[in-house]
């Protein structure tokens, strides 16, 4: 039966440096450069693989001088131990997960490079896969709050459809329960608006809502409850004009001061969640920027990828939590051509 | 169902009450004939047309029962003939033919009823005109043209019911059929299904058993035509023989092909119950024109608002066309909706093609149904409120029952967990991979919807899903998009897999290409559309191997021809063999089968025993590149 099957090789430095080090070098400029690319970036992942896989097939070549077969509780450890190279010189025996494999440290000497190979097809029992669980039961259907769940559904503009579904999981998240908030089909001005409603109470009563796109990618969870907003925009501040992403509405261009986010950055192909992750991280270094100057109203003129609105407005909140006073941000709704509807204004 | 003879006719509205309240099972109406028809036809014949027979064109059309017409003027394509058309005819056949007769309708092999347009301007009498023998004076048939109908009608007999069909066909029909035959059809369907009518003209019996005689592989016995499905098919109840034990089969509805189809999709199911059948029927048949004007509307609004170039959002209803062949079987109309967060459908309809299997458009219309829904997100409901039904379309749900699903066509949505059931029969998995999904999806491993998403967006393809679930409990990591590919050894052995399965789906492929031979000997490729031999496989999880069954001809890939003499193949897919692995190959070698190392074309010749070495046709890099875009598709596809 087919089974995984974890090898760690040992080889001379000496072969290891003629064949083999140069390959291993640029593997780790890729792997040095994936790690500091955006979320879902991947191109420098890819280029990695391949040089991994040169390395790989290089080693086949070479006589190994000896060989530890690794168990499956180190395995699982391996598995679970983060980015790391598969191979390993004997000083960086500490740093390396391999290093915490007693069998691996016990045979690594000077002058001798480890390599990890796996075999997911060596002969063996097939180990089940890791789930205990029970069948996910299929969803619930949903109406509009006040409706009839057996009956058609109402007749509502879809507008007014969504914001009942936003807000009545808003107001389920914001009383404790465990359910996410799911921000996929919503429209911008839905989302901030509610996200606006929720975000209020005090601080003691602050509430960690999930946050689950219908890609199934789960984002961080966003604070509810924990702020105190006022509806008015305090005076005396410096106004700047922002669309939130570059891009995407041109007719905006001519109004605003510039943009928060770039579209090449934000709207990439990966899950929703790593988007959100990529717009919260960009969002809370630019307000940091844009505040540095002084107390700021800021217009931000948005539009509607959710992921980029969840993540801006998640950053909006940590910053008015962790520096109250310092922001005003006022949403913009694109209402078609050149028209813009003012939202209720984000301040402290 | 005869007419009476107190309702004889005197006139054109006579004969249109007789038609609609008695309804006469064996007489069939066609299209009526505009007031332009008639006059056109006048002049182009140079006749004064009778009053009467005017009226009757324009108001009752054309009319048929068993041996006889009475033509219209407009053009049906049911019934092929018209007034004006056949008059030309007889005209070009025989020069003598009087020039005042007006033919309508056909008597014998050489008797034509003619209606006699020199008498008055307002009522013709009914000739019986020999065309052989235009010197003998016609009989007169009847004074005028109400008159020939209503004694057509009142002579029209009573269809035989199920007994007549033992007693003339030898054939004992299930109880639902005298039902179905009593059900109130659309015109256009009533002249598709077959009832015990006297003589040998469509809709009756007669006829529609000397088509099936004339079908290019014989039916079994026990089949009773009962609907013309499509130009080259019938719906065929299986009923039984007097004194014999009914088949299993009893009361089925199976589909007979006239032409020379593969044996696979000759008599496959229709329906369990010929009654449902019939009502199906009669509803899509009832839905159809509203669903098309729907669809013709939907499909101007998409393109004034999209054209070709921007990707509309899961709110705005699309069209959707589903063509086989360049031919549509499937057509539907349909956008998420946020007030019951679901799909919504407006337009919704299949056809049953001679070239596509039984309830293949049905079957696949409903797949992209369901993956959009999964895909759009939300709850899985899909509601039907505002289709031509206005309830879950009787056809989906025929194919549903077909599939041993009990899908309430009475209902106006499909539950969520309804969709999950039909989801799972759309995808069609084979049996040993519905198994592993199953178990899988009962211990929370994953939904049963992501599976079958994954199969039907391409993401994965059966083997290759199969493959991995037997093989490997990474599968389900592989199936979230993989882990992140910077901690190396772990990403290495989900790589290893996901290459191993990626070569087994293009072997797969290979190995289904019609006749085996990709090239010619003239070096030029061959492609069959559409043609695949059928080739099973099983998962050797033990071995994490495939064994392949049915191969006809020389194993691909190869450098030496190797043929198999039972039919088997099993290979050992692998992105870089170890030394473990020529030895477990010989383990797998039997005297008839074919034992193969299967790796990506950039591997190097084999150490250890000898094993014949399947060459891939990419290399590494190429099946990487082929991998990561289904990672990428797995970690942005809904879970």
């Amino acid at each position: 039966m087919s089974r995984e099957q974890g090898v760690v090789l040992f080889f001379n430095e000496r072969d290891w440096n003629e064949r083999i080090a140069g390959l291993c070098q640029q593997a780790d400029q890729s792997f040095r450069r994936q790690l500091k690319a955006p979320p879902g970036e991947r191109k420098e992942a890819f280029r990695y693989g391949l040089l991994c896989e040169q390395v790989r097939q290089e080693t086949v070549a070479m006589r190994s001088t000896r060989l530890v077969v690794l168990k499956d509780h180190e395995l699982r450890l391996l598995d679970t131990a983060g980015p790391h190279h598969a191979w390993l010189r004997a000083d960086e025996l500490l740093q390396h997960p391999l290093g915490r494999i007693p069998t691996v440290a016990t045979a690594m000497e000077d002058g001798l490079v480890a390599l990890e190979v796996r075999n997911p097809l060596a002969r063996g029992r097939t180990a089940a896969p890791s789930v205990d669980g029970e069948e996910l039961p299929p969803a619930p259907t949903w109406r509009p709050e006040g409706s009839d769940e057996d009956a058609p559904p109402p007749k509502l503009r879809a507008r007014d459809a969504q914001r009942q579904l936003w807000e009545g999981q808003l107001r389920r998240a914001a009383a404790g329960e465990d359910i996410p908030l799911v921000p996929s089909n919503i429209t911008n001005e839905v989302l901030t608006t509610g996200l606006r409603t929720y975000v209020m109470g005090e601080p003691d009563t602050r509430v960690r809502a999930r946050v689950v796109y219908r890609d199934g990618s789960e984002a961080q969870a966003f604070p509810l409850c924990g702020l105190q907003l006022r509806d008015d925009v305090p005076p005396e501040r410096r106004v700047l004009r922002f669309a939130l992403m570059s891009m995407r509405h041109p007719d905006m261009d001519c109004r605003v001061d510039g943009a928060l986010l770039r579209n090449r950055l934000v709207s990439q192909t990966r899950p929703a969640a790593e988007t959100d992750a990529a717009v919260y991280e960009l969002a809370a270094k630019k307000l940091k920027t844009v505040v540095g100057a002084g107390p700021t109203a800021l217009w931000v003129y948005q539009t509607g990828l959710q992921s980029a609105v969840v993540g801006f407005y998640r950053a909006v909140t940590d910053h008015l939590q962790r520096s109250p006073g310092t922001l005003t941000v006022i949403p913009c709704f694109w209402r078609g051509a050149d028209k813009f509807e003012e939202g209720t204004p984000w301040t402290s | 169902m005869s007419v009476h003879a107190a309702q004889t006719p005197t006139n054109v509205d006579d004969i249109l009450r007789i038609l609609e309240a008695e309804r006469p099972a064996s007489v069939s109406r066609g299209k009526t004939a505009s007031q332009e028809d008639t006059t056109k036809a006048a002049r182009a014949l140079d006749l004064t047309i009778p009053e009467d027979y005017v009226a009757f064109a324009e108001s009752v059309g054309h009319l048929a029962g068993p041996g006889w017409h009475v033509f219209g003027m407009g053009h049906d394509e049911r019934f092929p003939r018209s007034a004006a058309g056949a008059t030309v005819l007889a005209r070009l056949a025989s020069p003598d033919f009087p020039h005042d007769l007006l033919v309508i309708g056909e008597l014998g092999a050489d008797r034509l009823a003619c209606l006699d347009c020199g008498l008055s301007p307002t009522r013709g009498g009914v000739l019986d005109v020999r065309v052989t023998e235009l010197d003998v004076p016609a009989r007169l048939l009847a004074e005028t043209l109400v008159g020939y109908v209503g004694d057509r009608l009142r002579d029209a007999p009573a269809p035989s019911g199920p007994g007549a069909v033992e007693h003339e066909f030898g054939l004992v029909t299930p109880p639902e059929l005298a039902a179905a035959w009593e059900v109130q059809l659309p015109p256009e369907l009533a002249v598709r299904v077959f009832r015990p009518l006297p003589g040998s003209e469509p809709p009756s019996l007669q006829y529609a058993f000397g088509v099936l005689a004339q079908a290019a592989q014989p039916p079994r016995g026990e089949l009773l035509p009962l609907h013309l499905v499509d130009a080259r098919s019938l719906a065929c109840v299986v009923c039984a023989r007097p004194g014999e034990e009914p088949p299993a089969a009893f009361g089925w509805v199976v589909r007979w092909h006239l032409d020379d189809v593969p044996r696979r999709a000759q008599s496959r199911l229709l329906d369990l119950d010929v009654l449902r059948y019939i009502k199906a029927a009669a509803r899509t048949d009832e839905a159809l024109p509203q669903g098309k004007r729907k669809l013709a509307k939907a499909v101007k609004k998409y393109a004034e608002e999209h054209g070709n170039t921007t990707h509309p959002r899961a709110h705005v209803y699309r069209p959707i066309r589903l063509a086989c062949q360049n031919v549509l079987v499937g057509e539907a109309v349909w956008a998420h909706d946020a007030r019951f967060d679901g799909l919504n459908v407006r337009v919704w309809h299949s056809s049953q093609e001679p070239h596509v299997n039984a309830h293949e458009g049905t079957r696949a219309l409903t797949a992209m149904m369901l993956a959009e829904a999964f895909r759009g997100g939300g709850t899985m409901e899909v509601r039907f409120d505002r289709h031509a039904e206005h309830l879950v379309p009787a056809a989906l749900a025929q194919w549903a029952r077909t599939a041993g699903l009990d899908v309430d066509d009475d209902q106006p949505a499909l539950e969520p967990a309804v969709a999950r059931e039909l989801m799972l029969a759309a995808t069609e998995m084979p049996t040993q991979l519905r198994n592993r999904v199953s178990e899988l999806a009962a211990h929370g491993g994953l939904s049963v919807e992501r599976a079958c998403y994954t199969l039907l967006a391409g993401i994965w393809k059966p083997i290759e899903l199969d493959f991995l679930l037997a093989s490997s409990p990474r599968a389900l990591d592989i199936l979230r998009g993989g882990t992140h590919p910077l901690n190396r050894a772990r990403h290495q052995a989900e790589l290893d897999l996901c290459r191993a399965a990626s070569m087994l789906g293009t072997l797969l492929a290979r190995l289904q290409q019609p006749r085996g031979a990709s090239v010619t000997e003239s070096g030029s490729a061959t492609a069959v559309e559409d043609e695949r031999t059928p080739i099973s496989w099983t998962v050797l999880a033990d071995h994490g191997a495939v064994r392949f069954s049915g191969i006809e001809h020389e194993m691909p890939w190869l450098p030496e021809p190797v043929r198999s003499s039972n039919g088997t193949l099993t290979v050992l897919p692998r992105s870089l063999p170890t030394d473990q692995d020529c030895p477990t190959a010989g383990e797998l070698a039997d005297d008839a089968g074919v034992v193969a190392l299967l790796t990506p074309q950039d591997v190097e010749e084999l150490t250890g025993p000898p094993v014949p070495h399947m060459r891939h046709p990419d290399r590494r890099s190429a099946l990487d590149r082929g991998i990561e875009a289904n990672l990428l598709a797995s970690r942005v596809g809904r879970r």
